[in-house]
């Protein structure tokens, strides 16, 4: 099948003399490219590299699965003709975790992405690939999708800009489903600025796609909007929040200390930073693991092999059980796990202590976050909270209830990033409890940005983490921005 | 009670001070960094549990009625049931902190979607909104009845070939292949 394409896959390509392997798949010099569009006047090009799971026209769409090996997609996203309007060119699809299911980009059938910062460390996934290509310079900015943290933490390993939109503001329409009340797509780059003003001075947080039903409507769009300040004011108006609940035994000292001089130097600029509390992080990245997976088991189920995807010969099941064999073959471990976790929170004896129950828990997990924030979330209407029902370990400011915070700051990942040895070797239990940081912005929808900040430890930065109010994206970017200045390594 | 001038004002600048003094100590002390993160407040592997920690028992009857559900090859052996039962397992162990979590009366949060009234009200499927459809039936035979009119699509979509992807096909059908022996029966 899809023989134009046979070529381009059998070359992984090394980038960087053999030491960043895979993490560009495919590679648009090997296959014809359509022929983009002549950018806008005053669009600046760029060279973009995107993600396997998002489809684009003549590159195959793999999901770094057997499964879909080789396969070309009928159409292009419409963030990608979105991207090439504005000037992108596109270099290559990037390596990944399988359908996006992992934290370490290991979990390919390319073979593991490889860090940059050092060979055999692990470059954070599930967009890896993404971090990769833009770390070492193949692309000016990367397309990745976030699940539960797949932007924000290669962001954070490989030390770079890795930003999660408000879910529904970018399309999500060719993007291959993994959790999709959870995927969003964003970008990577090297500094804040170019995703800036990819998503705002292009309009491109203003288009309503009709073609993905939960991006978000023209007419809800301009509600949150209107019920978001338009720029970020002078530090001294600003708050920033730091959650009691990111602060957990496993937080490797040398990040915790890069929190703390973070929060020294935004206090130095005038920025009041006060602790906030948000209980249900605690249930949150449990609540996670049900949904995704969950999800999950439903989106993969229409993998059979017969429409599209790699089969093998002879007949399509082991037993009774038709498309077994397709997708024994064709999916890999940690898919499988959690396509049968999630074939067992949705079975009739567990849907509702564990699905239903999660949902409840992520209502939970909104509401947390809105308490917090200063502004309303404009999704639905404001709501009352009695001081009784807020967690014991809330501060109060006066009697009128806590304060409130403009962002939330805290670290992208609880570690630097593992050896891939050590990976290997990990429980997926284990390698679960790295989302810690990550997931709680996921189930809420919030935009979060990763900025890499330098720390005591001379070789690797740390990440750092910006969550902010709902569609508050713009905002959020600007005081990216700000605090990217003061601790950039 | 009254309390004169001097003791009213001697009262006043003492509570001016407490209040300074407070607010200076939550918003600018030596080091708020230091005070909030000083103490973790809690361990992300407490949700680990130990093995023998309760959790759901997953049978190997359940495990095999799980696989067929999701379409997964039975396991080959003994060793990779108990392997994947232990698995699973562990996982729900993982999870299952969430129900722990007091959630009576709470909604849940399926979507992250308009739930404004305006935006229910935008987003809910009336018979204005589709008044343009039904303006376009056309009323058949003798008892009217309402039937679409149709009309050719003209769409980019249209012109794929939905066979082109597939790897087995007879003519223009897709081929599904069952496990019997007897071959002639595989096609459908």
């Amino acid at each position: 099948m899809g023989d134009f394409h046979g070529e381009g896959l059998s070359s992984l390509r090394h980038v960087c003399n053999g030491d960043v392997k895979a993490a560009i798949i495919t590679l648009s010099t090997q296959v014809p490219q359509p022929i983009s569009p002549p950018p806008v006047d005053h669009e600046k090009p760029f060279t973009l590299a995107v993600k396997d799971n998002i489809a684009t026209a003549g590159l195959p769409t793999q999901c770094a699965s057997r499964i879909l090996s080789a396969h070309p997609s009928p159409f292009e996203a419409t963030i990608v003709k979105q991207l090439r309007a504005r000037g992108a060119s596109v270099v290559g699809k990037t390596n990944m975790d399988e359908f996006g299911m992992g934290s370490h980009s290991v979990n390919s059938t390319h073979g593991p992405v490889r860090n940059p910062l050092s060979n055999d460390l692990s470059a954070g996934g599930s967009s890896g690939g993404s971090a990769v290509a833009v770390r070492v310079g193949d692309a000016d900015l990367a397309l990745g999708t976030d699940t539960g943290g797949s932007i924000r933490l290669p962001a954070a390993y490989t030390g770079i800009v890795g930003y999660k939109p408000s879910y529904g503001m970018l399309s999500r329409f060719g993007v291959v489903p993994y959790a999709n009340s959870l995927d969003t797509v964003g970008l990577l780059a090297k500094k804040v600025q170019p995703m800036q003003s990819l998503i705002f001075d292009t309009g491109l947080s203003k288009e309503h796609d009709p073609n993905d039903p939960t991006s978000l409507s023209p007419s809800t769009r301009k509600r949150c909007e209107q019920a978001m300040p338009a720029s970020l004011p002078d530090f001294p108006r600003i708050t920033v929040g730091i959650p009691h609940e990111y602060n957990i035994a496993e937080l490797d000292p040398i990040i915790r200390e890069s929190w703390e001089v973070a929060i020294s130097l935004l206090e130095e600029q005038g920025v009041r930073v006060v602790p906030v509390s948000l209980p249900s992080t605690k249930e949150a990245l449990c609540a996670y693991y049900v949904l995704a997976p969950a999800e999950a088991s439903s989106n993969l189920a229409k993998y059979d092999g017969v429409r599209y995807g790699v089969r093998n010969e002879g007949p399509d099941a082991v037993g009774e059980t038709l498309y077994t064999e397709t997708r024994g073959a064709g999916f890999g471990e940690e898919v499988k796990r959690r396509i049968l976790l999630g074939t067992y929170s949705l079975s009739s004896e567990a849907i509702d202590n564990y699905f239903i129950q999660a949902q409840k828990v992520r209502r939970l997990i909104q509401r947390d976050f809105d308490r917090v924030f200063k502004l309303e979330n404009p999704l639905h209407e404001p709501v009352q909270f009695d001081l009784s029902d807020m967690a014991e370990t809330t501060d109060l400011e006066d009697k009128q209830g806590p304060v409130q915070v403009d962002f939330i700051l805290c670290p992208t990942a609880p570690t630097f990033p593992p050896k891939l040895s050590e990976v290997k070797n990990q429980s997926s239990v284990d390698t679960y409890m790295n989302d810690v940081f990550t997931v709680p912005a996921s189930l809420a929808g919030l935009p979060a940005v990763s900025i890499p900040s330098k720390t005591s430890d001379k070789d690797l930065p740390s990440g750092l983490q910006l969550i902010g109010q709902y569609w508050d994206d713009k905002r959020l970017l600007a005081m990216a921005e700000k605090l990217e200045a003061l601790v950039a390594p | 009670m009254s309390i004169c001038a001097p003791c009213r004002a001697a009262i006043r600048q003492a509570f001016r001070i407490q209040i300074i003094a407070k607010r200076a100590s939550s918003t600018n002390p030596p080091s708020t960094a230091h005070t909030i993160l000083s103490k973790p407040s809690w361990s992300v592997r407490s949700h680990l549990g130990s093995a023998d920690s309760p959790s759901e028992k997953i049978s190997s009857a359940q495990l095999n009625h799980l696989l067929r559900l999701a379409a997964l090859p039975p396991p080959r052996d003994k060793a990779e049931e108990d392997s994947m039962i232990e698995t699973l397992q562990s996982q729900l162990r993982f999870v299952r902190a969430v129900q722990r979590v007091e959630t009576t009366g709470v909604e849940p949060l399926r979507a992250i979607r308009d739930e404004t009234e305006q935006g229910t009200r935008e987003n809910t499927v009336s018979l204005d909104t589709l008044k343009t459809l039904l303006d376009e039936e056309a009323l058949v035979g003798h008892y009217k009845r309402s039937r679409r009119v149709r009309t050719k699509l003209d769409s980019e979509a249209e012109n794929w070939d939905p066979l082109s992807t597939a790897s087995k096909k007879a003519g223009r059908f897709f081929v599904v292949q069952s496990n019997k022996k007897n071959a002639d029966e595989g096609s459908g």
